[in-house]
């Protein structure tokens, strides 16, 4: 019991994010009967294959210290070309190009951003229109399909009952960047340069390695999502997916990230995700308007901020309160002292 | 900024002193584009005329007027605010409704309208719009100013104001007929046929500049954004300055809402939603432009004058690639490639003038 | 000492922009040496250190390592070399643990590692520097200030450096810190390692230093042994004249009526309240080691520091600003101790900074008048030899004294509170800062 209340402690946001996804699921559960079943479990985690591929890339770009604004073109991009050369190159190899292409252009940007020393946010935001372009011109202005039908189906075999080969690559994503960040050595560059971007650099940490890394990996997921996504059902618009950078942020804020950087991991990614999913998914048992689910989410955000404030003022009283207490105990400590200095100064 | 005298104390002609503040790479790509672009618009039919220009420029003048109330915001060092497409949005939805409202219609009932109860019906609409951007811009302002992050607050705050707007209308479109008093602002032109958004895109950017740099609440942005801690220590605190920047931000975004829908005479909280122009949503194209600009995203630098400079130039891309009979895909290919250059060459620049220290 | 030194700087010139940092400046040291590098600040030790560390390659002048030529690319490359510095500013990463910050970048970070096996790794150094007590799980911000330094220096050791600069270690460490690094210098000067250390405190100086090596203006002297020099000695060769007639005269102060009264003013972090008397045409000095309290009571008067209580009296009024803003509105200005982290604002106009504080009074009813604002600031500029049209993001810190002083000027002010003004400011231009002000006075 102790260990687990110091684990709380230690990990404030990363609890408070595990609350949160309890709360939004049992509400549901409770409210929703249909809502505790099987198929609503497959459902969620075949939301959770895109949306958690997303909300994982957001965090590290954002325990990085930086964001990915280009995520959702990226994304519209991979499925783009997926389904459109499907028909010509097979469904293996054009999602294969898809890949390659959207981790390319990942690791492009984060090659510039760290050679031109510019915020991520900055370049992201004339990309996320530059890949627009691109995809426009790859899809011919038109929305494109697939002609063979038989690998959506394929992609959403159930399997184990709640998965499918889709939400289990991605969880094996999730386990393969979580490993990645904690037990090597460029995943803690990745989290220094985010933490204290000066002082990494002044460590000695060569700013493009982990930028690259992280953008890349950015890239992937953004591509592997459009892949997913094209592949699940059979179409892909040049100019959709853009929903999927406001929901990957909230997820990753709900998850705990913290926005100044070098703070979350993949666990907290993967619960935000949950939660924003298992809200999206009881909304659409309530016959809620996807208006309604923006709102639901601007305010679960809204209260995972409060919380995080929260937290950080009560952290500076603390300290506040520690010197104070420190001052006091040392002055009592030292009384005797203090009177001899004032009696000779006298 | 830097001196115009070599240091052997000689005055340096424009050519000297760009090659030596600029890198080469930099003048060839800025060079570069200037002949592509100097070409395009003396190749392509129409663009040199007096009729295109003024289209260039109406085109520019709603998102341009939304970018000017964001520089605000920017230079302070609060980054941007993420949610003044909700703001928009929760705006027209608010002008629409009152400008349709039983209650708000004002002269003998079944009567044609008269220039006073069109008059009313506008400013009791419009006034109230500004009030309630005004108390969006502050709530936000607050937040973000008592400590609050900058990115995350308008992003939570968006999705509220979008909700409320939703609910208030019902996801339905709000309409009212025609004549009204917003058709001044939406398709009205008082001067020759110089459209009236225009001119008040010009006075907007002209008072923007003016008060950025003559008054002290100008001044005052631009220092806590240069350097909030001394903000701090000389006595100008960013709490201040978070309000008032973002209520500009919020009043421009609101003030964009009402003519949009004087022009359609309708709303919908959708209307500034992903297919606004055809190159993406009203707010990233909103923070594209303050980007061209050349502000800097960390405060302190950069002005208004420079954000409307890059809302004509963005319009006058997209305009080009209309007139040469581009597709859509192009044009925002096109819109894209801009942004992404001027964000590399202001990176550059800044780049090489930092590596000096 | 070796025949052919380890490390050896000849000619060495570096200017930025119009800023000559050295020129023709010379550096060397042996093999098991510690070597005492010395200096004003402005003197060129921040720039020789960064270009023996390979921070720096915008030099011009020779640079031999174990006898051959060097040229290195980046600091990671001088330190697989065996060169390491510790600089001023903390370099650690407070959202990551102790033990992953000394094992952070460089050549012994292993690739694949597990936190727990970094803090066994970490152990033995962080015993080296003393902080053995210290868990390596531990997260870096929750250190004091001390110990985090020290943690820094046990991330150096850890890379095994031939050659180790240590530039001013002991600035914020308390006597006891300030001891252990002594020791551990003098065992890695037993080892066979080579400390470069740079330092103001001329008794550490003295106690650890072979020979010692004087910075300025850029330029440097032949290193002297340590023992053939004393203190005034070694001062004498920093300044390059005596110290006496720097500051001008005293002037008489009558202390009949105190200006400025501070009564039971108890900032955080201090032991007790403290109250004291300044008297119009003073100046006040406040002495005190590192946490003492100095900067504290500053802070605490300036608006900047919170405080459990206290007043000041000035001009009949008592007060407590908890916000600068509310001290410079009675009359206050203060000057502070870090001047690049909120004394300038670096990137506009030097006449912008001048005004800041004191926008109210240069401008006519909101907007900025200006005929006030360009004479008022000219003047003032003028006073402190600056140029007021130029951008502060050349100028040395030494300037950024006078510049963030003035703008009170024409608010009529007496009092001004710096702390270590003096701090990044050569000499010279304090003592003229000081003659100006007590000329206003």
């Amino acid at each position: 019991m102790q260990r687990i209340k110091q684990w709380v402690t230690d990990n404030p946001d990363l609890s408070f994010a595990i609350l949160l996804a309890i709360t939004v699921y049992t509400f549901f559960a409770i409210t929703e009967p249909l809502f505790f079943t099987h198929r609503t479990g497959f459902a969620i985690f075949e939301r959770f294959a895109v949306l958690g591929l997303v909300g994982l890339a957001l965090t590290l770009c954002i325990i990085a210290g930086e964001i990915d604004l280009s995520i959702g073109s990226n994304a519209a991009l991979a499925a783009v070309i997926t389904v459109r050369f499907t028909d010509d190159w097979g469904a293996i190899n054009a999602l294969l190009v898809a890949l390659a292409v959207a981790t390319s252009i990942g690791a492009i940007q984060g090659y510039f951003i760290a050679y031109l020393r510019i915020r991520a946010i900055v370049l992201t935001v004339g990309t996320l229109m530059l890949l627009r372009g691109v995809a426009l011109f790859a899809a011919e202005e038109k929305t494109v399909m697939l002609t063979d039908f038989r690998i959506p189906d394929f992609i959403s075999t159930k399997m184990l009952g709640y998965f499918s080969p889709a939400s289990l690559l991605v969880i094996a994503m999730f386990v393969l960047v979580g490993l990645f960040m904690t037990y090597t050595r460029y995943g803690r560059e990745i989290y220094a340069i985010g933490g204290a971007r000066k002082e990494a650099l002044a460590s000695g940490i060569p700013l493009q390695r982990p930028m690259i890394i992280v953008f890349a990996i950015s890239g992937f997921c953004a591509g592997l999502g459009g892949v997913i996504i094209g592949l699940r059902s059979g179409t892909a618009q040049a100019l959709g997916l853009q929903y999927l950078l406001l929901a990957g942020t909230v997820a990753a804020f709900i998850g705990g990230v913290s926005i100044l950087g070098g703070k979350g991991g993949v666990i907290g990614a993967a619960i935000g995700t949950l939660t924003v999913n298992f809200l999206n998914t009881g909304l659409v048992f309530n016959v809620t308007p996807a208006f309604m689910v923006q709102l639901y989410l601007g305010i679960l955000l809204l209260v995972v901020i409060m919380f995080q404030t929260g937290s950080r003022v009560f952290d500076e009283r603390q300290r506040r309160k520690l010197l104070l207490d420190d001052v006091d105990r040392r002055r009592s400590i030292w009384s005797d002292k203090i009177a001899e200095i004032r009696g000779q100064s006298g | 900024m830097t001196d115009a005298t070599a240091p052997s104390g000689q005055a340096l002609n424009i050519i000297q002193r760009i090659t030596r503040d600029y890198s080469p790479l930099v003048i060839a790509m800025v060079s570069l584009f200037l002949i592509v672009f100097v070409a395009g618009a003396v190749l392509t039919d129409d663009f040199l005329t007096w009729f295109n220009v003024k289209t260039i420029i109406r085109d520019a003048a709603l998102v341009g007027i939304m970018a000017i109330g964001l520089t605000f915001v920017t230079l302070s060092g609060n980054f941007f605010l993420l949610s003044m497409k909700e703001i928009a949005a929760l705006s027209i939805i608010c002008f629409a409704t009152l400008m349709g409202a039983e209650w708000n219609q004002w002269g003998a009932p079944g009567a044609d309208p008269t220039t006073y109860s069109l008059a009313m019906t506008f400013l009791v609409a419009f006034a109230a719009t500004m009030v309630i951007a005004t108390i969006a811009g502050a709530l936000q302002g607050a937040l973000v100013g008592l400590g609050g992050n900058p990115i995350v607050v308008p992003l939570g705050a968006a999705g509220l104001f979008f909700g409320i707007g939703s609910w208030w209308s019902d996801n339905l479109v709000v309409s009212y007929r025609r004549p009204h008093g917003a058709e001044w602002l939406g398709t009205g032109s008082f001067i020759g046929d110089i459209p009236n958004i225009t001119v008040a895109f010009v006075i907007i950017a002209i008072v923007a500049e003016l008060t950025l740099r003559y008054t002290t609440f100008g001044r005052q942005v631009y220092l806590v954004g240069a350097n909030r801690a001394a903000g701090r220590a000389t006595g100008h605190e960013n709490f201040g300055m978070a309000i008032k920047c973002c209520i500009i931000a919020s009043l421009c975004a609101a003030f964009v809402a009402v003519a949009f829908s004087g022009q359609v005479s309708s709303a919908h909280v959708n209307y500034f939603s992903s297919e606004f122009g055809s190159s993406g949503d009203m707010t990233i194209m909103v923070i594209a432009i303050v980007m061209v600009g050349g502000n800097s995203i960390m405060g302190g630098y950069g002005s208004t004058l420079r954000t409307s400079l890059a809302a004509v130039f963005i319009s006058s891309i997209d305009n080009m690639m209309v007139l040469n009979g581009f597709n859509s895909g192009a044009r925002v290919l096109a819109v894209g490639l801009m942004i992404v250059f001027s964000i590399v060459v202001f990176a550059l620049v800044r780049r090489g003038s930092r590596s000096v220290e | 000492m070796a025949a052919q030194p380890l490390l050896r700087l000849t000619n060495i010139s570096r200017h930025y922009g119009a800023i000559q940092a050295l020129r023709g400046a010379s550096f060397e040291i042996g093999r098991g040496e510690v070597m005492g590098l010395v200096g004003e600040n402005g003197a060129g030790k921040s720039t020789m250190v960064k270009i023996i560390g390979g921070f720096d390659h915008g030099f011009t002048g020779e640079y031999f390592y174990d006898g051959e030529v060097r040229h290195f690319k980046s600091p990671t490359v001088a330190e697989q070399v065996g060169i390491s510095i510790a600089q001023q500013e903390l370099s650690l990463i407070p959202t990551l643990s102790v033990a992953e910050n000394i094992f952070l970048a460089g050549d012994g970070v292993p690739v694949f590692a597990s936190r727990g096996y970094l803090a066994k790794k970490a152990k033995p150094f962080l015993e080296e520097v003393g902080l053995g007590h210290v868990d390596p799980l531990r997260n870096t911000a929750r250190l004091s200030v001390g110990e985090q330094h020290l943690v820094e220096v046990a991330r150096l050791i850890a890379h095994n450096p031939q050659v180790l600069i240590l530039d001013e270690p002991t600035a914020a460490l308390g006597e006891t810190d300030s001891i252990r690094i002594l020791d551990m210098v003098n065992r890695l000067k037993e080892g066979g390692k080579s400390v470069i250390y740079v330092s103001h405190r001329m008794d550490e100086i003295f106690k650890i230093c072979d020979r010692i090596t004087v910075l300025r203006d850029g330029e440097s002297q032949a290193p002297r042994a340590a023992a053939d020099m004393d203190v005034n000695s070694l001062v004498e060769l920093m300044l390059g004249f005596e110290l006496g007639d720097m500051y001008p005269k005293r002037k008489p102060v009558t202390r009949s009526a105190p200006a400025l009264k501070v009564r039971k003013l108890w900032p955080d972090g201090i032991l007790e309240p403290i109250s004291f008397d300044v008297y119009p045409g003073e100046i006040l000095g406040l002495a005190g080691q590192l946490g003492s309290g100095t900067s504290e009571i500053l802070g605490a008067i300036a608006g900047s520091t919170r405080t459990r209580g206290g007043t000041l009296n000035y001009k009949g009024k008592d007060f407590l600003p908890s916000r600068p803003k509310e001290a410079i509105e009675h009359g206050i200005a203060y000057c502070s101790e870090d001047r690049k982290y909120d004394g300038l604002f670096l990137g506009r106009p030097i006449m912008e900074n001048l005004s800041a504080p004191a926008l109210e009074t240069t401008s006519n009813r909101g907007f900025l008048s200006g005929f006030i604002y360009v004479s008022a600031t000219t003047e003032n500029a003028v006073k402190f030899t600056v140029d007021p049209k130029r951008v502060p993001r050349f100028t040395r810190s030494c300037v950024a004294l006078p510049i963030r002083a003035p703008p009170s000027w024409w608010r009529r002010q007496t009092f001004r509170k710096s702390p270590t003004c003096r701090t990044g400011s050569s000499v010279s231009t304090a003592g003229s800062w000081l003659a100006n002000w007590r000329w206003k006075r």
